[in-house]
């Protein structure tokens, strides 16, 4: 089984915008280059495993998430 | 003229206390310099001793440390934690059950993890801060049949 993880700025829906995090720690940064969406990912086989909500915001355009696939 | 005989009288003393080095005997001498080997080898003697107590205390640190995790490593579940869980590769750590500290040694990633047939299936987000280097997280991994 493989692992994946994403972070999205604004999870609302299959076809909203996530990314990977590059970098550890101080240096981490989202990878504008990796951006796919839910259902790219789902329709390459990957699961959706755990979302976690990462910010306390509670309006639409500030629901950062951070997503786990799983194959 | 007093004041002068005075003063001298008090340069005097000051020069015998404190200028003025006593002859010793080479008894004296040799004496002296047998106190000072004494002296030397008590010191070295006692550095060598808290020597060897540190290294005993940090020889059963590690074997303390490797039984549990030996312990933890037999389980079929795991607790690890995170300082900032971005991605797959992010270091986590197993958590001390006992003092509810992270095992330093213990490090590893996820992505590790699922290549030795592991499988995340909790995860809990500690911090409330929202900047990535922040996100600490506990999460819990089971072993695949």
């Amino acid at each position: 089984m493989e692992i994946s993880i994403y972070f999205s700025h604004s999870f609302v829906n299959e076809n909203s915008p996530i990314n990977k995090i590059g970098g550890q720690g101080a240096l981490a940064y989202v990878d504008d280059k990796t951006e796919t969406t839910t259902q790219a990912m789902i329709k390459d086989g990957w699961r959706l495993a755990h979302a976690i909500k990462t910010a306390q915001s509670a309006q639409l355009e500030s629901f950062n998430f951070l997503l786990i696939f799983e194959k | 003229m007093v004041k002068m005989i005075i003063y001298g009288i008090v340069f005097y003393i000051a020069y015998v206390l404190f200028i003025k080095k006593k002859k010793l005997t080479p008894e004296q001498i040799a004496e002296q310099e047998e106190n000072n080997r004494k002296i030397k080898e008590e010191q070295e003697r006692q550095a060598e001793i808290e020597k060897e107590k540190r290294k005993v205390q940090e020889r059963k640190r590690k074997e303390a440390e490797q039984q549990l995790l030996t312990e933890l490593e037999n389980s079929t579940y795991r607790l690890y934690f995170s300082h900032s869980l971005v991605n797959e590769d992010s270091s986590v750590y197993l958590i001390n059950p006992r003092t509810n500290n992270i095992v330093e040694s213990s490090e590893t990633s996820l992505k590790k993890l699922y290549q030795s047939g592991w499988r995340l299936v909790d995860v809990d987000k500690t911090g409330k801060s929202a900047q990535l280097s922040d996100f600490n997280f506990v999460v819990r991994l089971e072993k695949l049949n």
